[in-house]
């Protein structure tokens, strides 16, 4: 019997090297393999054309940073795009990396969950890839040149997800969230609406026209994507695309998208800007105050057949600047928040939530989830107030603003 | 019935497998010439010594082999007395003339020639049928050093050599109780080396030695050169990979050992000892580990699971990864990645296979190379041909960095580096094949196989499985002190408790 | 009498494999049922396993002897031989669906390409030692095992918790009674853990707490398959009824993730591992069950029959799994609740029978 296993063993060991050095079961090493960083997907002539970013590293010793380029691949579904991707190249294009996916406006004439639906449905992409709304072609974006990094999909990774520390001002979202959000009852969800800041223009003068908006990656074609010149242009997703039954139906500005983050995540960190607070003299001055903290809740409740959605906003902040003046303020002597500042912001902030569910109200999407939280909270006034509640519900806003004493 | 049985002599287990021998087994007869010539026939052996002597009116012959006896001692012990003798003696009065402190009177020729081969000296004296045997040994023996294999920084530095008798006074200074039980027998047909079992009574399981022993005489061997023939001749699975008896070289290790319940098993020739049952989890354990703090104990212990787990699974994990499963490695590593292997001939898991068999055969030849070779090799292996491969693009930096990594990870348990390199590079071959999945099943039939490995008694695999929580606190957690104060449960002991903590308090 | 395994193992063993197998397509099976009252579903199979495991433990307290001699003492050797043969046929069919999981799950998120069944293979030569080994490496393997189960959910759980809503499965029973019932009904095949404890019975020393600390490891093992299922449900929501594959899929959504890439896979490559186990285990019975049956002296024989009929099954039914999975969904569950909690809930009039048969003849 000793022999027989030590022969079965020996056999194992043999039969195991054989595979070994003849393995190419059809298997996909690094070295055949295209590392998709972002894809960015638009509608065509009836098509769907996806462009998918590539990072081609470069060599360690050169000290050079990571390149990219681009491959384009057309189908009637955006599956069948992807895999013109890979026949068109020869590589096998992995999608494992693709952490943003950028869809074009051509897209929202139509539902777009027709596009993203995809990526839920395989278990090659993430869906924990961020989404983002272009605001024109998806592909442009992708082509252009941007200082932030060489690989254009990494800056607006930095941009969307702002996961440093900074300011969350934006509504960034993930393929998984927003088709929750298009598949739940609400039937709304939400991304950001990225748009471009051409070289020379400051933030201030937010002109999206993408005029130097390059054509690389077109049809089936690869491009480096290292556009020389061009390297000034930046984006700005601080505007949120909403969507009510996968269709567009309203956006968001900064302001009330920071709001909107407000009340529904942590945004400590962020800067506000309250200006134009007049003193005890009445000479004015700017504050940026920095949230420490913020307690948020939103509910609905069915109160004496009245539907109403409270909504709570505690902020507390400490001042990060403020214009000298003629204000006695001094950020050295530790001097407490003037009033005045805080109960500012806390107008705005209110204001700015009324705004909000005016515009669920005139959009129909849902973003601060109020259809949900009465089906879940509320089962049995659902049925009844499930086609108008936003034209009933009632608003119940607190908001209070502490600072630093 | 085997071939070879036990019977005591003198306080000894003489092998008597002689059928060999082209002798009889008659007693001595009163011929002196007879009996010589049957020795002589036997032991037909240029150094073989036949001294001719005059005791009075008698004579003798005295029978020893010349570069293994003491001759100074046979001068003086032996010789000088006969020349004293000036009247014919009787065999009692000649037995106690000689002042040897070790001698036997013994009548048959084989065990004048069980004697003579062990290194005694004989003397057959005419008209008698009892000749008289003296323990007069002497082997050129090494000097007691820190074994190359257990180094330690604090704590003994005595090793054990290949003398028996020197390795057994090593115990007995340690372990200074009647209860130290020293057991000797010899086993290989042609070299009948000695064997020593060493265990203290009233903590060890009896029948542990029972079995031992049984199993030593059923061991039917020409010869045992060195105790690592023993413990493949004692292991119960006869093809297996691992180990299945515990070894060392040191003597506080073994003291420590047979005060848990081990028996120990010394061969003469050999500085290894062996012990039984054998536990996985020993080879983790290392000396220094009782002599520094617990807590210094336990992290040393849990770099050492860490490191066996790098040198087994890193470059394992590298392969698949690159191979099959890319969405494991995080983006910018995988840049990294693609960015070294560009150009590389190979395929990942060839080019880690051979950086691997490279790997190997420097280490085997800086084991068989002189030492001042060694260092040449050293430097020729790893800095120029690492450097220049990497240079030449023959393989990646990666590569070459998890090789390395790898490979002296391993050393922190040196004593199962053999067997780590073998599934090293099983594990690859199954990585490179399979991929991760491959890689899960291995290391899981790996896993039923030691678990329902028992190495006399005792599952090699305890104290994990099965779950002795008791023992838990010598594993790759080190208890202190005062959590030691009962024996391992995983081994079969007598006698509990080793510690009494108010007696230390006190 | 000779004792196979200990009280201890059998806790850690509830506790390790049983809520392994739940982790794989069974939450997404539920969702699709029962949608937010997947874990009702959920709840009433594992009572009805809870309550098996109550039963049993009687027998377990009661017995002297092995369930195959108590069954042989009160039912005569012929009707112990249906029962084993319905045994074996139940195993066979418990092992298919996990199996077959197992399998997809590898092809459609561990590797790239869509390989052949040949990456899968080896876990049958995993499979086949195991089933060569008694009981008591059985026990052994759990002595160990419930240290990654736990590990690997913990780390699954700690990077999945804090995205998770919690709230999305409100209201409670919204679904209606047969949604829920249906979730019950077509997830049964993951059930059934109580058939094991049986076949402990008379294999270990029954003390004075052991059926309170095998409840509780019941319990535990419950408790793992429910957590488990409020965490799939609230990080999916409306969409848990895609996720195939649960439990890879739960912890990607982290910052940490976005940034050091898919270090939870160290999670989930602990629970691969114990899946071996855990899927091999249905197999392991289905061998023994052939070694009674067909008195096989040689375990090696029965293992290899046994093995090699999921090897068949899983080739050559490969086109068709999604028929064979709608069929065992479908219609195996009243066979599995027979032979996985009915009989097993019996087994306590066989040692009161037994009882009163020693008592006769004393």
């Amino acid at each position: 019997m000793h022999i027989h296993k030590v022969k079965i063993v020996m056999i194992a060991i043999l039969a195991l090297f054989v595979f070994f050095f003849s393995n190419d079961f059809g298997l996909i090493d690094v070295e055949k393999t295209s590392i998709i960083t972002a894809i960015a997907i638009d509608y065509e002539d009836s098509e769907y054309v996806v462009t998918a970013q590539i990072a081609v590293p470069e060599a360690t010793d050169t000290n050079t940073e990571n390149q990219k380029a681009q491959l384009s691949g057309k189908g009637v579904t955006v599956g069948e795009a992807i895999k013109d991707l890979g026949d068109v190249s020869g590589w096998f294009p992995k999608l494992s990396f693709c952490n943003l996916i950028i869809l074009g406006k051509s897209l929202t004439d139509d539902n777009v969950i027709k596009a993203v639906d995809y990526f839920t449905k395989t278990l090659r992409v993430q869906d924990s890839a961020l989404i983002a709304l272009a605001e024109d072609k998806a592909k442009d974006l992708l082509s252009l040149a941007t200082p932030l990094d060489n690989i254009s999909a990494f800056a607006l990774q930095k941009i969307i997800l702002k996961n440093t520390g900074f300011d969350k001002d934006v509504a960034s979202s993930d393929v998984k969230t927003f088709c929750a959000g298009y598949y739940s009852i609400s039937a709304s969800s939400y991304m950001p609406l990225i748009k471009i800041i051409p070289a020379g223009e400051s933030q201030g003068d937010k002109n999206a026209g993408g005029g130097t908006q390059n054509s690389g990656g077109m049809n089936s074609g690869t491009s480096a994507g290292d556009q020389k010149g061009d390297k000034d242009n930046l984006f700005d997703a601080k505007t949120t695309a909403l969507f009510y039954n996968g269709k567009k139906t309203g956006e968001l500005d900064d302001n009330l998208t920071l709001t909107l983050n407000a009340i529904t995540t942590h945004i400590k960190g962020t800067v506000l800007p309250v200006k134009d607070v007049a003193d005890k003299d009445g000479n004015l001055s700017n504050y940026l105050l920095s949230v420490v903290n913020n307690k948020h809740s939103i509910s609905v409740v069915v109160d004496e057949n009245q539907v109403v959605a409270k909504i709570k906003l505690d902020l507390y902040c400490k001042v990060s600047d403020h214009t000298s003046g003629n204000s006695n303020y001094s950020l050295s002597q530790n001097t407490p928040i003037p009033k005045a500042v805080l109960e500012k912001l806390k107008n705005q902030l209110k204001e700015n939530i009324e705004e909000l569910i005016e515009t669920i109200k005139q959009t129909e999407c849902d973003f601060l989830k109020l259809k949900e939280k009465l089906y879940r909270y509320n089962y049995k006034f659902y049925d009844k107030y499930k086609d108008d509640i936003f034209n009933v519900i009632k608003k119940e806003i607190s908001v209070t603003v502490t600072g630093q004493k | 019935m085997p071939a070879s049985v036990l019977y005591k002599h003198g306080g000894l287990f003489l092998h008597k497998n002689l059928s060999k021998i082209n002798t009889n087994l008659m007693k001595l007869e009163q011929n002196l010439d007879a009996n010589i010539e049957k020795i002589k026939n036997a032991l037909n052996s240029e150094d073989v010594t036949f001294l001719d002597l005059q005791l009075a009116n008698r004579k003798g012959v005295l029978i020893f082999i010349n570069d293994i006896v003491d001759k100074n001692a046979v001068g003086e012990l032996i010789l000088r007395p006969i020349s004293n003798i000036k009247n014919d003696l009787t065999e009692q009065e000649l037995f106690d003339l000689f002042l040897s402190p070790e001698k036997s009177q013994i009548n048959s020729i084989k065990e004048i020639l069980n004697d003579v081969l062990l290194g005694n000296t004989v003397l057959i004296i005419e008209n008698s049928n009892t000749a008289l045997s003296f323990a007069l040994k002497f082997f050129e023996k090494r000097a007691i050093t820190e074994p190359p294999t257990s180094t330690v920084i604090k704590g003994p530095r005595e090793g054990f050599v290949e003398s028996l008798p020197v390795n057994i006074s090593l115990m007995r200074r340690r372990l200074k109780t009647p209860d130290l039980r020293i057991e000797n027998t010899t086993v290989g047909k042609y070299s009948r080396t000695p064997i020593a079992l060493c265990y203290i009574k009233g903590i060890v399981d009896e029948k542990l030695v029972k079995t031992l022993k049984n199993k030593l005489s059923q061991i039917d061997i020409d010869a045992i050169l060195d105790s690592s023939y023993l413990s493949k001749c004692l292991g119960e699975r006869t093809v297996s990979l691992f180990k299945q008896i515990g070894n060392t070289e040191k003597p506080d290790i073994l003291a420590g050992k047979i005060l848990e319940g081990r028996v120990a098993i010394f061969v003469d020739g050999s500085p290894i000892a062996l012990t039984v049952p054998y536990l996985l989890i020993e080879d983790f354990q290392s000396a220094s580990d009782y002599y520094n703090s617990a807590y210094s104990a336990t992290f040393a212990r849990q770099i050492r699971l860490l490191s066996v787990f790098i040198a087994l699974f890193l470059p394992t994990l590298f392969v698949s990864a690159e191979l099959f499963h890319l969405q494991l490695i995080p983006l910018s590593f995988l840049l990294t990645i693609v960015n070294s292997i560009k150009g590389i001939p190979l395929s990942p898991s060839y080019e880690m296979f051979f950086t691997l068999m490279i790997f190997e055969i420097l280490n085997e030849a800086s084991v068989r190379m002189p030492k001042y070779v060694g260092m040449v090799v050293s430097i020729v292996g790893g800095l120029v041909l690492g450097e220049t491969a990497v240079t030449a693009g023959i393989i990646s930096a990666p590569t070459l960095m998890i090789i390395a990594l790898s490979g002296i990870c391993l050393y922190t348990v040196p004593e199962l580096e053999q067997t780590f390199s073998i599934l090293r590079m099983i594990f690859l071959v199954v990585a490179g094949t399979c991929g991760i999945y491959g890689l899960i099943i291995s290391v899981s039939f790996i896993f039923i196989y030691l678990i329902s490995f028992e190495s006399y008694g005792s599952p090699i695999f305890a104290p994990f499985s099965p779950l002795v929580k008791e023992d838990l606190k010598d594993t790759f957690y080190k208890g202190f002190l005062h959590e030691h104060q009962f024996r391992p449960n995983s081994i079969k002991n007598k006698n509990k408790r080793r510690l009494k903590i108010s007696k230390i308090k006190k | 009498m000779q004792y196979q395994l200990k009280t201890r193992q059998i806790c850690l063993f509830l506790i390790a494999l049983t809520p392994i197998s739940k982790l794989f397509i069974m939450p997404s099976v539920l969702a699709s049922n029962a949608e937010q009252d997947l874990w009702i579903s959920a709840l009433i199979n594992l009572a009805l396993d809870f309550l098996t495991v109550f039963f049993v433990l009687f027998a377990c307290k009661r017995a002297n002897t092995t369930l195959l001699n108590l069954l042989e003492n009160s039912l005569g050797k012929t009707a112990t031989k249906i029962i084993v043969s319905l045994c074996f046929v139940y195993f066979t069919i418990k092992a298919i669906l996990p199996i077959s999981e197992q399998k997809d799950y590898l092809e459609m998120t561990l590797y790239t390409l869509k390989p052949t069944v040949f990456y899968f293979l080896p876990f049958f030569i995993s499979a086949f030692y195991l089933c060569t080994k008694r009981l008591k490496v059985l026990g052994r393997c759990a002595d160990v095992l419930w240290l990654f189960t736990l590990i690997g959910f913990a780390v699954l759980l700690s990077l999945s918790i804090s995205g998770a809503d919690f709230s999305a499965i409100l209201p409670v029973g919204a679904s209606g009674y047969k949604a829920i019932f249906n979730g019950s009904y077509a997830s049964k095949i993951w059930f059934g853990d109580g058939i094991y404890l049986a076949i402990f019975i008379g294999q270990f020393n029954y003390e004075k707490h052991s059926g309170k600390k095998i409840l509780l490891s019941y319990l535990i093992s419950a408790l793992i398959t429910l957590l488990f299922i409020f965490i799939f449900y609230g990080t999916f929501t409306s969409i848990a009824h895609r996720q195939r594959f649960a439990f890879t899929e739960i912890s990607k959504y982290t910052t940490v993730i976005n940034n050091l890439g898919r270090f939870d896979y160290i999670g989930i490559i602990m629970i691969l591992f114990v899946n071996v186990f855990a899927i091999s285990l249905p197999v392991y019975f289905s061998a023994k069950a052939l070694n009674y049956l067909f008195c096989i002296k040689k375990e090696w024989i029965s293992s290899l029959i046994a093995v090699a009929m999921q090897v068949f099954i899983l080739i050559v039914f490969s086109e068709y799994y999604a028929s064979i999975e709608k069929l065992l969904m479908n219609y195996a569950p009243p066979f599995l609740f027979l032979v996985g909690n009915l009989l097993p809930a019996l087994t306590p009039l066989l040692t009161l029978k037994e009882n009163k048969y020693a008592h006769t003849q004393s």
